[in-house]
C-alpha cells in the first residue's frame, strides 16, 4: 500500500526524497545539530523553489505612461508564470497598468521574447499574455484548490532582481475566499518585487497568483499601499482555471454590475434588501422591485448585503445569474444577465409644464393640459400651445399629466414621439423629437395659476421630538391645506443666520411660487455635524406630513457645509426628494441617480473664486457623466449670502420640477 | 495542525527524532537558538549621534568587532558628530570616535574606550544562499534602550543580488553583492544592524534605508561581510577611505542614435517607448535592416524602456563602438548588429 501511495502521490515522493537526505544526514553527523527541523523546513523551501522557478520569468516593458491612478508607475522589471508550454503566461495587472507600447518576457536563460496581451480581468487583476516561443515552455503545476488550508506554508516566489535568479518570501496561507471572494491570503512579503509571480506550496505547486488587491477599492493599483505588511493576496488558481479559458477568448472580463441600490446602513449587519433598481439595468431587466429581498444569488443563499456582493464579485458581465428574491411572502426566482457598464438614465425633455389639476381646481379633464410651453423646447419646435391638451402618446391614450410623464420619462432623448394634441374640439397631431434637459435655468416661467386662499404669509416652527435642532417655517402667502404646495427644505451655510432671519431672502420667492420654505438651525452654530443629515431627513418626513405638499416638488438645498448635507439627505430619500440645490456646496459621498420612477434634478450655484469652485467643477463633471439633469446657476466671484435674486431664482426652479 | 503536509511532517518529525534523540526537539532547538542570540545580541552596540530633525533619525546600530571596542557601522550623518555616543547591551554608555569610513561602501568604523567587550569576529563570517533562514539584529525604531538588547526579526533571504546589475535604480554608492531579505528591515535605526544565521553565525550588515527607484518599494537588504572586510581592514590600518565610486563615465566621442542613422519619434513623453520614425538611406542601421515602425528594446542585451534611457546608454558607447540593437517588430524581436565605420568620420 505505501509503494502504490507512493507511485500515486508525487508529495509522498518529495517527501520520501526527503526523508532520505535527512537519513543521510543524520546518519553522518552523530551529533545531527544541522538536521533540525528547521534546516529540514530550509531545504523543503528551496526545493519548492527549484519546482517551480522555470515557470516564473521576468517581464520587461518598453514605454508606458508615467503615473497609474495618481501614482508613479515602476519601470520593473516584474514576474509571470508560465501557465501553458504553448506559451500561455499570467501575470498581475498591476505589471501592465502603465499601457506599455512592447511587453518582453525574459526567460531565466536570458532569452527575451515578444509577448501580446490577450486580455485581462478586472475584476481579479490578472492579465493574460501570449509568446510564441520555438520550443514549449516549461509551465507551473497547480495545487489541488480543495487541498489548500490556512496555515500551511506558503511561498511567494517572483523575478523582480534578476532573471536568472528567482526572489523569494516565504509565510503561509493566511486566509482563504478573501476581498469578496476573489483571492486568498497570505503572511509572506508581497510586494511589486513578485506581484504576477506564483504563490506555491512546498511542493512548488501553484496556490495562486500574487496580486496588489484591497477589499475597499476596485482601483488598478489598490491594495499597493499594504505591500510587504504581511497582508498579500493571490488570486487562487481554482478561479484561474475558469479565468484562463475565457480570457483566451481575447476580451477582456469586467465586474458583473447587476444595478440595484441595497437598503442598508451596514453591509455587514443588514440584510440584502432592494432600494433602488436602475433603470435599463439586468435587475430591471430581470423584474426586482424596491422592498425585494434578495435571498439567493445563483443558488447560494445570501444573508447580508455583504455576502451579497461576495456572491456576485464571482461572476462577470455577461454571465446569466439567477436570483432569489422574497416579495410579500414569496419566494420569486429570476435570472439577470450581468453588464459592465450600467449605463446611467437621460431623462428625455419634451418641454412643458402641465396644468397642476387640484390648483385648477377642475374636474379633471381628458388628457393632460398644457400650461406652459418652454420657448425653444421639443413642444415649443414642434408648435405645441399652451391651452392645448396632451390626449396621446404614440397612439396611445394618456389619462393625465402623471401618465404622460411616466409614458415620457420611458424614452431617449433623441427620440421622435407622435402626440395626439385636442384643443377646443379639435385634435391634431404633433411629432415633437424629445432632448436631453438643458443647463439653463429657464427664465421668466410664469407662476401657476392656482386660485390661491387669502392667507397672507405666515412664519411658523417645527421641532423634532428626539433632535434640539428648531426649524423655522414660511408658509407662502396664499397657502391652503387642500391646495399642494411646494416644499423647500434649506440647510443654511454655518456661521451663517439661522432662525426666522434666514427665511428673509425666500419669503417674496415663496409667495410668488407658492413655495413651503422650513430652515433648520444647526445644533452647533458653527457646523453641521454628519449625523444631522438624519435629522433633516426626519424633518423632511415631518414637513410633508404637517403640510399639504406637492410629492414633485420636494426640493432640499444648502449652502456651503449645508449643501454637502442636502446631497447626503436627497441620496438617502432619493425616493421623496426630486430637487437638489447646491451653493457653493461641496459633493461628497456616494453618487446620486436619476430614475424614470423617482426623477431627481440638480441646481448647482458656483461662485468661481470659492474655495472649492475646482472641486465643485469637477463634480459638474461627474454630475454630467451621470447624465443628471443639471442646472447650473452663476454666482458673484466670491461666496457670500444668499441674494434674493438667487432665492427667486432658486424659487423658480423648484416651481418647475414638474415639468415634462 | 496542516502547517506543514502530513507527508512531509512525518518526515520530519522522524528526522527530528533521530537528530534530537528523545528531548521534544522543537523547544531544545529555540532554547539554544534564544542562547546564540543572545551571545550576537551582546556585541551588538545603540548608536547616538547628530540628527533628531526633519525626518532624520539621531541613532542607529552597530557591532563590536574587536575586545577593544572597534565598532562596525554603516557611514550616515548620524555619524557626522563629535558627541557620539554608544550603548552597549549592558547600558554603559560610552563616547564614540569615527575612526574612519569608506565612502564607497557607506561602511564606517568607530571607537570606544573600553576592553574585554563582547564581539563577533569578523573573520567568523560565513555565507549563505536564497532561501536561508536567518535573524536580523537592530535598534529599530529606537525601540531598545539603556540595557535593553537590541530587536531581533525573522526572515528569509529572498535572493542573492548585485545591486551593479540594476544600474540607477538605487540611490547608494554601494555595487555589490547584497542579500535581500523578505523581512521589514529597512527601518529607521536598523542601519549598521547585524544578519545572522539561525545558528548565530554573522552573515551580513544591515544597510541605510534605500528605495527602489524601479518599484517605488523599500528594499531590505544587508551587505555581506565579506564585500566590507577590505574597507574594513584598511580603516582600522589607518589608510585613507576609498572616495566614493564615480558613475560609469560617459564616452568622450559617444554614439548616438543620429550617428547610425535612426530617426526616433519625438520625445515628449516622460517616458516615450523609442519607435523607429525613419531610417537613413545608406546609413549603418539601413544596412542592418532596421526599419519605420521598428520600436528598440535593448542594447547590448539590456532593455532600453524609453527614448531617453535609450539616449543615455548610447552616451556610454563610443562613437565606432559596435552595438546590437533588439528591436520589436510586429510581433517578433529581432536583433542587428551595427556600428559606424571608421572612413564614415568626416
Amino acid at each position: 500500500m505505501a509503494e502504490r501511495a507512493r507511485m500515486a502521490n508525487p508529495r509522498r515522493a518529495v517527501a520520501t526524497k526527503i526523508l532520505a537526505a535527512i537519513m543521510a544526514v543524520a546518519a553522518a553527523t552523530a551529533a545531527a545539530r544541522a538536521a533540525d527541523l528547521e534546516t529540514l523546513e530550509e531545504e523543503a523551501f528551496r526545493a519548492a523553489v527549484d519546482k517551480v522557478a522555470p515557470a516564473v520569468v521576468q517581464i520587461e516593458t518598453v514605454g508606458g505612461q508615467e503615473q497609474v491612478a495618481g501614482m508613479l508607475a515602476g519601470s520593473g522589471p516584474t514576474t509571470g508564470v508560465v501557465i501553458e508550454p504553448a506559451g500561455y503566461l499570467i501575470s498581475s495587472s498591476f505589471n501592465l497598468a502603465h499601457d506599455p507600447a512592447a511587453i518582453i518576457v525574459r526567460l531565466a536563460d536570458g532569452r527575451r521574447l515578444a509577448a501580446t496581451l490577450v486580455a485581462a480581468d478586472e475584476s481579479r487583476k490578472v492579465s493574460l499574455l501570449k509568446v510564441d516561443p520555438e520550443e514549449p515552455l516549461a509551465a507551473a503545476e497547480f495545487a489541488d484548490p480543495a487541498e489548500i488550508r490556512v496555515g500551511q506554508w506558503a511561498i511567494a516566489v517572483g523575478r523582480a532582481f534578476d532573471h536568472q535568479r528567482p526572489n523569494i518570501a516565504v509565510g503561509i496561507v493566511s486566509g482563504l475566499d478573501r476581498v469578496w471572494g476573489k483571492a486568498m491570503q497570505t503572511d509572506a512579503a508581497v510586494s511589486p518585487n513578485n506581484y504576477g509571480g506564483p504563490l506555491v506550496d512546498l511542493h512548488g505547486r501553484v496556490l495562486g497568483i500574487l496580486v496588489p488587491m484591497s477589499p475597499a477599492s476596485d482601483e488598478e493599483t489598490a491594495g499597493v499601499e499594504w505591500y510587504d505588511s504581511g497582508i498579500g493576496f493571490a488570486v487562487p488558481g481554482g478561479a484561474l482555471r475558469t479565468i484562463v479559458r475565457r480570457l483566451k477568448q481575447g476580451a477582456n472580463l469586467k465586474p458583473g454590475l447587476l444595478g440595484v441600490t441595497l437598503d442598508s446602513a451596514s453591509v455587514m449587519t443588514s440584510a440584502p434588501r432592494v432600494a433602488q433598481v436602475h433603470a435599463n439595468s439586468p435587475a430591471e431587466e430581470a423584474g426586482l422591485r424596491r422592498g425585494d429581498r434578495i435571498v439567493r444569488i445563483a443558488g447560494r443563499a445570501v444573508q447580508r448585503s455583504a455576502e451579497m456582493r461576495r456572491e456576485l464579485a464571482q461572476h462577470y458581465a455577461g454571465d446569466q445569474v439567477s436570483i432569489a428574491v422574497e416579495r410579500g411572502g414569496e419566494t420569486i426566482e429570476m435570472e439577470a444577465a450581468l453588464v459592465a457598464r450600467l449605463e446611467p438614465y437621460e431623462c428625455p425633455v419634451l418641454g412643458i409644464l402641465p396644468e397642476r389639476q387640484a390648483a385648477a381646481g377642475k374636474p379633471a379633464a381628458d388628457g393632460a393640459p398644457v400650461r406652459f410651453v418652454f420657448p425653444g423646447s421639443p413642444a415649443d419646435k414642434a408648435g405645441l400651445a399652451e391651452g392645448e391638451r396632451i390626449v396621446a402618446v404614440d397612439g396611445e391614450p394618456v389619462a393625465d399629466a402623471a401618465a404622460l410623464r411616466a409614458r415620457i420619462a420611458r424614452r431617449k432623448p433623441g427620440e421622435a414621439i407622435s402626440l395626439l394634441v385636442a384643443s377646443n374640439g379639435q385634435q391634431r397631431t404633433v411629432n415633437p423629437t424629445l432632448e436631453p434637459s438643458a443647463e439653463s435655468i429657464p427664465a421668466a416661467v410664469p407662476a401657476a395659476l392656482a386660485e390661491r386662499g387669502e392667507n397672507p404669509g405666515e412664519t411658523t416652527s417645527l421641532t423634532l421630538p428626539d433632535w434640539p435642532n428648531r426649524a423655522a417655517v414660511y408658509l407662502p402667502k396664499g397657502y391652503r391645506a387642500n391646495a399642494a404646495a411646494g416644499l423647500l427644505l434649506w440647510l443654511v451655510a454655518p456661521g451663517s443666520p439661522a432662525g426666522a432671519s434666514a427665511l428673509e431672502p425666500w419669503k417674496s420667492p415663496a409667495d410668488e411660487r407658492g413655495l413651503i420654505v422650513v430652515v433648520p438651525e444647526p445644533a452647533s452654530p458653527e457646523r453641521w455635524l454628519g449625523r444631522e443629515a438624519e435629522m433633516a431627513e426626519a424633518l423632511l418626513r415631518l414637513a410633508m406630513q404637517r403640510f399639504s405638499i406637492d410629492p414633485l416638488r420636494v426640493a432640499v438645498g444648502g449652502q456651503e457645509a449645508g449643501g454637502t448635507l442636502a446631497y447626503l439627505v436627497a441620496g438617502r430619500r432619493r425616493e421623496a426628494v426630486r430637487g437638489l440645490v447646491l451653493v457653493d456646496g461641496l459633493l461628497a459621498g456616494p453618487p446620486v441617480r436619476d430614475d424614470p420612477r423617482s426623477r431627481l434634478s440638480i441646481l448647482i450655484a458656483v461662485s468661481n473664486n470659492g474655495p472649492h469652485a475646482g472641486q465643485i467643477e469637477r463634480s459638474l463633471a461627474a454630475l454630467r457623466q451621470l447624465k443628471l439633469p443639471l442646472a447650473v446657476l452663476p454666482r458673484d466671484a466670491a461666496p457670500g449670502a444668499l441674494e434674493e435674486s438667487e432665492a427667486a431664482a432658486i424659487a423658480g426652479w423648484i416651481d418647475c420640477l414638474d415639468r415634462i | 495542525m496542516n502547517a506543514i503536509p502530513t507527508p512531509i511532517r512525518t518526515a520530519l518529525m522522524i528526522a527530528a527524532a533521530l537528530a534530537a534523540g528523545s528531548a521534544p526537539a522543537a523547544a531544545g532547538a529555540e532554547s539554544e537558538t534564544g542562547e546564540r542570540l543572545a551571545k550576537v545580541q551582546a556585541a551588538v552596540v545603540k548608536i547616538f549621534g547628530a540628527g533628531g530633525f526633519r525626518g532624520l533619525e539621531a541613532y542607529q546600530t552597530g557591532l563590536l568587532i574587536s575586545p577593544d571596542g572597534h565598532v562596525l557601522t554603516m557611514m550616515s550623518p548620524v555619524l557626522d558628530t563629535p558627541a557620539l555616543k554608544v550603548v552597549l547591551d549592558d547600558g554603559r554608555r560610552l563616547d564614540g570616535k569615527l575612526l574612519g569610513a569608506d565612502a564607497r561602501l557607506d561602511v564606517a568604523v568607530l571607537r570606544v574606550e573600553a576592553e574585554g567587550l563582547p564581539y563577533i569576529d569578523p573573520l567568523s563570517a560565513v555565507s549563505a544562499e536564497a532561501g536561508t533562514r536567518v535573524f536580523a539584529l537592530s535598534n529599530l525604531f529606537g525601540v531598545a534602550i539603556g540595557n535593553e538588547p537590541a530587536s531581533v526579526q525573522q526572515g528569509v533571504i529572498s535572493i542573492v543580488t548585485d545591486l551593479a546589475a540594476r544600474q540607477g535604480a538605487f540611490d547608494i554608492p554601494f555595487s555589490g553583492r547584497v542579500y535581500v531579505l523578505d523581512a521589514v528591515t529597512s527601518n529607521p535605526g536598523s542601519a549598521g544592524g547585524v544578519l545572522v544565521t539561525r545558528d548565530g553565525r554573522l552573515l551580513a550588515i544591515l544597510g541605510k534605508e534605500l528605495r527602489n527607484r524601479r518599484n517605488n518599494t523599500w528594499l531590505n537588504y544587508a551587505i555581506p561581510i565579506a564585500e566590507l572586510r577590505a574597507a574594513v581592514d584598511a580603516i582600522l590600518a589607518g589608510g585613507v577611505a576609498a572616495a566614493p565610486a564615480e558613475p560609469p563615465a560617459k564616452a568622450k566621442d559617444p554614439l548616438s542614435a543620429g550617428l547610425v542613422g535612426l530617426v526616433l519619434i519625438p520625445d515628449i513623453l516622460p517616458r516615450t517607448p523609442p519607435y523607429i520614425d525613419a531610417v537613413v538611406a545608406g546609413s549603418p542601421a539601413a544596412r542592418a535592416g532596421l526599419r519605420p515602425d521598428d520600436l528598440v528594446v535593448s542594447l547590448d542585451g539590456s532593455l532600453v524602456s524609453s527614448c531617453k534611457a535609450l539616449a543615455e546608454a548610447l552616451e556610454h558607447r563610443d562613437r565606432f563602438a559596435t552595438i546590437r540593437l533588439g528591436v520589436l517588430r510586429g510581433r517578433s524581436l529581432v536583433e542587428v548588429e551595427l556600428s559606424v565605420p571608421r572612413e564614415e568620420r568626416r
